[in-house]
């Protein structure tokens, strides 16, 4: 087995331990609350005591904690996750579509990966070109112009600039939906979707545009100083066959390991993004889950993102291995 | 002699002086640190630069779109509560208009009217009043909504009132006609509650209701109990016409001290009377007679001939573990059980109370049980003495308890199914103020208004427990002061409906003579917000920036703001880039299994998304803003020690390390003075990029709620802002825009002088 397979193998392991080390956290975490979500639900005063025993039974707290922790974590590696404490609905349900009631439900997950998904290959495909260009015209207005935007848009609070766009997209063109579920209605692949997708990706892009840019920036500096470049510059190339042909494809290699890395943690989304914009994706989802202490859905959602970021970035090593030979040799 | 210290001092000024030369040639980090110079000097000075403290609330002059709601009325009358009448809603034909009874002491009844006009009415506007006499003496004054009655209790009658329609109006000629008088044959000192019950038949649609009071002094006690079943008006007939009012006298034997109380379900079987005298609290089972009405050959409707038999039930014998208690009556208070079984007495509750005591008891099958004797914390110094003084009725079946305590109001929900006050300790609040007057329950509001003497009317909501760490209650909102305070306490109107629009009032009659009304919007009673660079019309406040929806002054708001903002930026940087610099040096001087470790928590900390726990970690601990601190500390520290790590590992193999090792030098002192001045430069500059990230968090953790409540936080102003709907409201601009300018020129600040100190540092980013 060559050097790649034992690093696979090496690389796995330290997964999975990473994995149980981290769920036994969010437990423990959890566990440590002194509300229980039970106690949300017998508020009602009309319960017969019997009444509230089921319901402490179904939520699973008549076990003890070290019960508990055997069943949820042989549960969250089979994915069962369960139903949801305030609604009764499938856990899985919820998170990744399908039919409640005789209706369609769109996947959580879908929608989240579908929106920041969308955002990191949108930015990173604007940020190579522009960063290339902003680079090669370095010192000049729109390399200033654009580094202090982006500066700016980089520290912005996300939230604040999804209400601004709100306020004047949303309300005063009324360009876009106010709340983001009437696409619902007619699914993925219709302009309400779309019209419900450009205002949370206008944020997204505009504030990790600043990353992107300036990454492939850098790169691009770093690249044009290499001597092959001036070779062809001396060779006479054009401009744009130097700039596009031999600098840019170079500079790309960061940038590609920093896309895959951050695909890993789409998954995570924005959870301030989804609030603002009540798009129905995980990050909302899990504020609310974790406000109503719905322990389902809290424990599926960090558990999905946990092990999505950790695959995400077991993916950007291997594909680094492969994309950089210098790694290789090492 | 030159010791340790005089060295260190000496290599940091050098540094320090060289280095801000270099800085001082970066146009953006001067720029960066002139804005947080800003900033500290607002933060430091907010008390100065403000003209209200950020708790300050603009008076109700100023927030209440009061002008179109009020009436001015009579100056030279003595008024007393204001009362509504709903209207009759025809099948199929509008809602028809409603009108507002008020009348006074001496002896007039006056309705107001809804003025017709435009489409789409949301802010009622009233006409000028009809005027009615009525007897003087009036003491108490209560609505019947299904038959449009008005019921006043007077000294030693009762009189009832109708309100006629003509079409759509209100029939001025028969307006309020009196309908019956009774004379309950004593004076009157206590009136119940009047309880009533509503059930409808669903085959039929019909609404039975029953409603009863009970009027007593020294040693009388007088039922009053009526029935009515309300059928199509299409036949023109409501069954009131039919229906009796029975009274009965009875005596008991000792003084009548407090209300007593009349409790019965809409069967009007299991009726009981609750009489507390000086001595006992006695307990009547009532039988009423149940006839039938019927006009021409058609069953109309039942009535209450009378009451059958009264059966004494209930006689109060207090004693617990061998110690006889004696209830001083006038707290006493009753509730029914909504489950229980009244045929056989099994589970009907009753709350006992006195001065700070509240007794549940548990009857089964007749016999008494005493549960436990629930105290209010003696811990909480604000109930030291709590006079219990009356109980709401709740629909859900949580009555609202309410009283006095040595401070002010009090008000507590009561569980009804073990007559217990709720025992977690939200489900208690005290008011500023003593409370006149708690409404009935309102579903629109899912609450109750209490009104207190000072004016002040506050909306209680339902969900008076909060789980804990959901930051402040929201169980009390103070909706609004009347300005000039309150002649009366304010009642709940319940539904006044008007063409095309419907809506729920309360109304209050305010000292300065006018009859006042606002909308109760749902939870919340609508304010305005004040737009900028204005005054406030009643006060003439000025306010900078504007206030938000509930009457703070935002640029306070923005200025201590700042103190929040930097407080927490600054530290939670500080502790983690110090922790991170000191685990970083330490793993990688010391290597072996400690690095393994040390690494593996920090892949750990940097593999997760960092808000995902930090709100994990914040729903545990609690909105505090020392936990935003560490929670943001705790998940920072991991970067740095990363890069202060390769940075040891990458000094330590440098000739120099080797050099002091070979003279002697320990461990320690080779971190100290060779491996920690090398890394410091490092350390500063992820401090800066770290307090421009704390701010971001904190402000984006505030934002989704989890913020200290007590800070303000310029984070939670924009959560405010969208919570309370205003985001698209064109007045509150500066509280949109301010906020958010304010953290990007703060962290934007930080990032620069970040940015401009790397160059420093790092001279080869210099000219790039």
């Amino acid at each position: 087995m060559g050097p790649l397979g034992v690093y696979i193998i090496k690389r796995s392991i330290q997964i999975i331990i990473t994995l149980l080390v981290i769920m036994t956290l969010i437990y423990v975490l959890l566990e440590a609350l002194p509300a229980k979500p039970y106690m949300l639900l017998m508020q009602s005063p009309g319960l017969t005591p019997q009444q509230k025993e089921a319901m402490i039974a179904a939520m699973g707290y008549d076990k003890t904690p070290w019960e508990r922790y055997w069943i949820y974590m042989r549960n969250m590696f089979t994915f069962n996750f369960g139903d949801s404490f305030m609604t009764g609905r499938p856990v899985r349900t919820i998170l990744f579509g399908g039919y409640i009631n005789g209706q369609y439900e769109y996947g959580r997950v879908w929608n989240t990966i579908i929106l920041f998904g969308l955002a990191t290959v949108l930015s990173y495909l604007v940020g190579y070109f522009l960063g290339a260009i902003i680079a090669w015209k370095r010192g000049s207005l729109i390399d200033s112009g654009t580094v202090v935007s982006g500066l700016v848009f980089y520290n912005m609070p996300s939230f604040w600039l999804g209400l601004i766009l709100i306020w004047i997209f949303a309300f005063h063109l009324g360009w876009f939906p106010l709340t983001s579920n009437e696409w619902m209605k007619f699914g993925y692949f219709s302009i309400e979707y779309i019209k419900a997708l450009i205002l949370p990706l206008t944020v997204l892009l505009l504030i990790s545009l600043a990353g992107t840019t300036l990454l492939m920036r850098t790169s691009m500096l770093d690249v044009m100083g290499e001597e092959y470049i001036v070779t062809a510059k001396a060779k006479g190339l054009p401009e744009k066959v130097v700039l596009y042909k031999h600098a840019s494809r170079n500079a790309l290699l960061p940038l590609i390991t920093s896309f895959v890395i951050a695909l890993a943690f789409t998954v995570a989304g924005g959870v301030i993004t989804e609030q603002v914009f009540t798009y129905p994706g995980m990050g909302q989802l899990y504020i609310q889950a974790l406000g109503q202490l719905d322990l389902p859905i809290v424990y599926a959602t960090l558990y999905l993102i946990t092990l999505l970021v950790l695959l995400g970035n077991f993916i950007a090593d291997i594909l680094y291995g492969f994309l950089d030979p210098r790694v290789r040799i090492q | 002699m030159r010791t340790k210290w005089d060295e260190m001092r000496r290599s940091f000024s050098r540094a320090f002086k060289t280095n801000w030369k270099l800085f001082k040639q970066s146009k953006l980090g001067i720029f960066g640190l002139s804005i947080i110079i800003f900033f500290l000097i607002i933060a430091i000075f907010a008390p100065v630069l403000t003209l209200y403290p950020p708790d300050y609330i603009a008076p109700a002059g100023d927030l209440y779109d009061i002008d179109s709601t009020s009436v001015p009325i009579p100056q030279d009358l003595a008024w007393k509560n204001p009362v509504a009448i709903q209207t009759q809603i025809l099948p199929g034909k509008p809602a028809k208009i409603a009108g507002i009874v008020v009348y006074s002491e001496t002896g007039a009844a006056y309705l107001y009217q809804r003025k017709r006009g435009g489409e789409y009415e949301s802010i009622l506007r009233l006409s000028e009043p009809w005027k009615k006499e009525i007897p003087q003496g009036v003491k108490y004054i209560e609505y019947e909504p299904q038959n449009l009655q008005i019921w006043a209790f007077g000294s030693n009658s009762l009189y009832i009132y109708r309100v006629y329609f003509n079409g759509e109006e209100i029939d001025a000629q028969k307006t309020l006609e009196e309908y019956r008088e009774v004379d309950v044959g004593h004076t009157v000192d206590y009136i119940s509650n009047v309880w009533d019950y509503n059930r409808t038949d669903r085959s039929t649609g019909t609404v039975d209701a029953t409603m009863g009071v009970a009027l007593s002094s020294k040693n009388n006690v007088t039922l009053i109990i009526w029935r009515y079943s309300k059928i199509s008006l299409t036949a023109g007939v409501t069954l009131y016409e039919g229906s009796a009012l029975y009274e009965k006298n009875f005596s008991v034997d000792s003084e009548i001290v407090g209300n007593p109380l009349l409790i019965f379900d809409y069967r009007g079987n299991n009726t009981k009377l609750i009489v507390p005298t000086e001595e006992q609290i006695y307990g009547y089972n009532i039988e009423l007679d149940i006839k039938k009405v019927f006009v021409g050959n058609s069953t109309i409707g039942e009535y209450i001939a009378g009451v059958k038999n009264i059966t004494q039930i209930w006689n109060f014998s207090m004693t617990q573990n061998g110690v006889k208690y004696s209830l001083k009556a006038p707290n006493t208070i009753i509730l029914p059980y909504p489950g229980a079984d009244e045929a056989t007495g099994k589970d009907v509750v009753i709350a006992l109370c006195n001065d700070d005591e509240a007794f549940g008891v548990y009857t089964e099958n007749g016999t008494m049980m005493w549960h436990t004797n629930l105290r209010l914390s003696p811990t909480d110094p604000r109930l030291h003495k709590v006079t219990f003084r009356g109980i709401v009725p709740s629909v859900r079946g949580a009555p609202l308890l309410y009283g006095d305590t040595n401070v002010g109001g009090f008000v507590a929900k009561l569980n009804a199914h073990t007559g217990k006050i709720m025992e977690n300790k939200t489900a208690y609040l005290v008011l500023p103020g003593t409370i006149n007057y708690v409404s009935r329950y309102d579903p629109g509001a899912q609450g109750y208004y209490a009104s207190t003497n000072e004016g002040a009317i506050y909306q209680l909501n339902e969900s008076f427990y909060t789980a804990p760490h959901q930051g402040k209650s929201t169980g009390l909102v103070k909706s609004f002061s009347v300005i000039g305070g309150a002649a009366t306490p304010a009642i709940f109107l319940g539904n006044v409906y008007g063409v095309a629009a419907t809506g729920t009032y309360i109304g209050v009659i305010t000292k300065t003579n006018h009859l006042y009304l606002q909308a109760s919007g749902g939870t919340r009673i609508p304010t305005i917000v004040i737009p900028p660079f204005s005054h406030g019309k009643a006060s003439g406040n000025y306010y900078f920036l504007g206030t938000d929806y509930e009457g703070h002054d935002i640029w306070s708001w923005l200025a201590y703001g700042a103190r929040t903002s930097l407080l927490v930026g600054l530290t939670a940087a500080f502790i983690s880039v110090i922790a991170g610099t000191f685990i970083g040096i330490i793993s990688g001087f010391y290597g072996g299994w400690i690095d393994i470790v040390i690494m593996r928590i920090v892949d750990i900390i940097l593999t997760l998304p960092s808000l995902v726990i930090m709100l994990l970690m914040a729903a545990v601990l609690g909105p505090n803003i020392w936990n935003i601190v560490f929670i943001i500390a705790v998940l920072g520290w991991a970067g740095i020690a990363r890069v202060i790590r390769a940075q040891t590992l990458s000094l330590k193999n440098r000739p120099f390390m080797d050099a002091a090792r070979v003279a002697g030098a320990s461990n320690a002192r080779m971190i100290t003075k060779h491996i920690f001045p090398n890394v410091l430069p490092l350390t500063f500059l992820y401090m800066t990029f770290g307090v421009s990230g704390a701010i971001l968090s904190e402000a984006g953790l505030s934002f989704l709620g989890l913020g200290d409540p007590n800070a303000k936080s310029w984070g939670m102003m924009l959560q405010f802002l969208r919570m309370y709907g205003q985001v698209t409201n064109p007045n509150a601009w500066a509280w949109l825009i301010m906020p958010g300018v304010f953290i990007t020129l703060i962290s934007l600040a930080f990032y620069l002088v970040g940015r401009a100190f790397d160059e420093v540092v790092n001279p080869r980013l210099r000219k790039r």
